[in-house]
């Protein structure tokens, strides 16, 4: 065996040695890795709410809608009590479905609108977003929320796959959902305007139901336990303000209605704090007592709020002069 | 002349595109998207033998069709943008050796395939077995844009798989498709045989050296006689001529040019036969009908449907949803590439009749909203599979679907029944549907949470297009 034959025996050892040695460490480094990425930490949504403001509510009637709003929001303080200048605000109307504004499945245009003129005229950047049923674009324009909301300057914010994450919602059934987290977490405030509408499952859909249309994912599995699911929901969002659109009543047919008998005139503009309150009201003015309506109760046990208006700490009715 | 002829076939090009890209909700405000559709006579004429009826917009067509009495094939060569992207191909695969390019120009006698093609969709669309869309190079161009970029098209795959092969086969042939398929190239030339002009070769400062073919698109053969039925009038062979050997002349002596086109008295009985024969295709069509063979709403019923529908894809790249797709077997052979609805895909929006806004032949008819809704258009039933629906097999709540109906009074209504579970009376509501308001929407069947096979499925029956589309007793 001569000496180079030994250097080549050495050689060869080395590289098998440096062969196994590396094929252990991509091992080590690989052995039992989870190779399916898990699910990330599902993102939290603060509160909106202005400290001062809780339990408030005013019911103001008037056939002109926009004075309506008006007349709420100055007895509560008016919109600058909830709105600073520069505050980006979120606003989540009901737009679910592709109708025509006056079959009242979604928010009217005149309440909308009057709510982003108030918001922009204190100084605000509004943006206005719903994830409907439909297809967003044809919701918006077709029930003329498109316009109202640009031309009171501001911008409706169309839903896309990449303004979703998983985020909390709530403690009774939906712990975490797909959810707008991108324009949640973009805004300082944010405003709900649901309509008052009959449900077929859960009775009646309201400030609470309207906070559907921020939830993305496979939100038709919500029905099967949906009094819980709209509690949990009423967790999740604490909003800045609300304005609930009694403008005209989606009385039969709900949520999507498609027939002006479905529809009643309501000349009635509930503003305040207390989403139960809100919805009770609401309840009340489809015909329903609120203790019928299975997620108020469940609402209430909760202490998110009262059924009863007297027990909150302001609540006045005004006229609205048109 | 290159040049001009480029920016023309750039200009024609882009406004296909232009077109094609406001063919969408929120874009298409009565500018007229079927333009180029409208543009190829072939469509006209198709429907004209198998519905007896064209849609006025066709003219253009038939103004096309006068002009290249005078003109030649100058559709071919500066407007079809499918002719447009096929010379790009035809540009970019093209071999380096002059000797080869030459070669591959050519005039070859398959290119008679073309007119044979024609006869056969003409004489089968006369029978009513209307495939004329099939094979329209308008037709064919956007079927495949909407198979690529719309949401509704993931069907669509093959449509990008054929059009990939004809770009492909460019490489062996410049313009495959337009000299040997074609059947609209082969209508417009056989009427370029009524020019009064043509190119000429000058035998005299000939030097038969060919390089007027390197260039030649059609394969008209200016080398010899110009093949009048061939020429795309594109004027390349002029300016590659290094002797000037080549012009247009006005009226001609007939013998300076070729006005054959190829086609023999055997092809043209032969395909004559075959496009009669062809019309046996039209007997697979089942009695009844195909459950998911679901038509948009608007569309005539299935016969009248058939005799019109190019296939182009126009329907489906306006749909909001999404839920129109070519069908494959839905719709027997006839109906390949039809669009049918696919509620796994989409649904129908109960507000909207784009679909018959942008069909160009009338297939689909242009209903108001108030036309669709108020009839109402029925484009289906759907049928509550209580296998699988939650509250019927499962004793679990949902309603999903009754929710989402967008009819009023809706036509999915709740039964309630209390239901013993674990020892507990549960009280669950269980969907039934209404087959008089059930409009085939789909939407029911779209948001049905069951996501593999839905609970709450949509077929055809019932659809108010067919007039035995019932069935019920009335």
């Amino acid at each position: 065996m001569n000496s180079s034959s030994r250097r080549c025996f050495l050689q060869r050892m080395g590289a098998a040695a440096g062969f196994t040695a590396g094929a252990a460490a991509l091992t080590g480094l690989f052995h039992n890795r989870n190779l399916v990425p898990g699910m990330p930490p599902a993102k939290t949504i603060p509160s909106f709410a202005v400290p001062g403001t809780e339990s408030m509510m005013v019911v103001a009637e008037g056939t002109d809608h926009a004075a309506a709003v008006r007349a709420a929001l100055q007895e509560l303080g008016g919109i600058q009590r909830f709105i600073k200048a520069g505050d980006r605000v979120l606003i989540k109307p009901n737009c679910a479905f592709d109708r025509p504004a006056h079959l009242g499945a979604t928010s009217s245009p005149a309440v909308t609108g009057e709510v982003v003129r108030q918001c922009v005229a204190a100084g605000a950047e509004v943006r206005v977003i719903d994830n409907p049923i439909n297809n967003p674009e044809g919701c918006f324009v077709k029930s003329g929320l498109m316009e109202a909301v640009q031309s009171a300057g501001g911008e409706v914010w169309l839903p896309s796959a990449s303004l979703f994450e998983r985020v909390q919602i709530g403690t009774l059934r939906i712990p975490e959902w797909e959810a707008l987290y991108r324009p949640l977490a973009w805004a300082d405030k944010l405003i709900g305007i649901p309509t008052v509408k009959s449900h077929n499952l859960c009775g009646v859909s309201l400030t609470m139901k309207n906070w559907y249309g921020l939830l993305g994912g496979e939100r038709n599995r919500l029905h099967q336990a949906i009094d819980e699911v709209i509690t949990d929901l009423a967790q999740f969002i604490r909003p800045t303000l609300v304005v609930l659109d009694g403008s005209r009543l989606l009385v039969s047919n709900g949520p999507t209605g498609g027939s002006p008998a479905d529809v009643r005139p309501g000349h009635v503009i509930a503003a305040g704090t207390d989403m139960v309150a809100l919805d009770s009201f609401g309840a009340r003015l489809l015909g329903h007592a609120p203790q019928e309506i299975g997620y108020l109760g469940m609402a209430a046990n909760l202490g998110l709020g009262v059924m009863d208006p007297e027990e909150l700490r302001l609540f006045k009715k005004v006229r609205a002069s048109s | 002349m290159r040049t001009l002829r480029r920016f023309y076939q750039a200009f024609f090009l882009a406004l296909f595109i232009a077109a094609f890209v406001l063919t969408a909700q929120g874009l298409l405000k009565g500018y007229p998207v079927t333009v180029f559709l409208d543009s190829s006579a072939l469509n006209g004429l198709g429907t004209l033998l198998s519905a007896q009826n064209i849609a006025y917009t066709m003219w253009i067509g038939f103004l096309i069709l006068a002009l290249t009495a005078f003109c030649g094939r100058f559709f071919c060569g500066w407007i079809c943008p499918l002719g447009t992207l096929f010379h790009i191909a035809s540009f970019l695969l093209r071999p380096k050796k002059t000797t080869d390019r030459i070669k591959q120009n050519l005039y070859s006698r398959a290119q008679v395939a073309k007119t044979l093609l024609l006869i056969v969709l003409l004489m089968a669309a006369g029978f009513g077995f209307m495939q004329v869309g099939l094979f329209d190079p308008i037709a064919l161009l956007t079927r495949t844009a909407a198979a690529l970029v719309s949401p509704g098209m993931r069907a669509g795959w093959l449509l990008i798989f054929i059009f990939a092969v004809l770009l492909l086969l460019n490489a062996w042939r410049p313009r495959f498709w337009c000299r040997y398929i074609c059947p609209q190239g082969a209508l417009l030339g056989l009427i370029a045989h009524l020019m009064p002009g043509g190119i000429v070769r000058d035998e005299e400062k000939c030097t038969d050296c060919g390089l007027c073919n390197r260039d030649c698109p059609g394969a008209c053969s200016p080398s010899t006689r110009t093949r009048m039925a061939e020429c795309f009038v594109c004027g390349n062979c002029m300016q590659d001529c290094p002797e000037n050997a080549l012009s247009w002349q006005w009226m001609p002596p007939r013998e300076k040019l070729d006005l054959q086109s190829g086609l023999t008295r055997r092809g043209f009985f032969g395909a004559i036969a075959g496009g009669a024969a062809a019309v046996a295709a039209l007997r697979t069509q089942p009695a009844a009908g195909y459950p998911a063979r679901i038509r948009p709403p608007g569309a005539l019923d299935e016969p009248h449907f058939l005799d019109r529908c190019l296939k182009c894809g126009q329907c489906m790249k306006v749909c909001p949803t999404g839920v129109l797709r070519p069908a494959l077997s839905e719709a027997g052979i006839s109906g390949l590439w039809t669009p049918v609805m696919d509620m796994e895909q989409g649904y129908c929006e109960y507000n909207c009749t784009l679909c018959g806004q942008v069909c160009p032949t009338g297939a689909i008819e242009r209903l108001t909203i108030a036309e669709k809704t108020e009839q109402p258009v029925k484009t289906g039933t759907a049928f509550v599979d209580r296998s699988r629906c939650l509250p019927w097999s499962f004793g679990r709540n949902c309603l999903v679907c009754e929710e989402v109906c967008p009819v009023s009074p809706k036509a999915i209504y709740k039964e309630t029944v209390e239901v013993e579970i674990d020892g507990k009376t549960v009280e669950i509501h269980r969907p039934r549907v209404d087959p008089e308001r059930c409009i085939g929407c789909g939407l029911c069947q779209h948001e049905c949470p069951v996501n593999d096979l839905a609970a709450i499925r949509v077929t055809s029956a019932g659809e108010s297009r067919s007039p035995d589309g019932s069935f019920f007793l009335q």
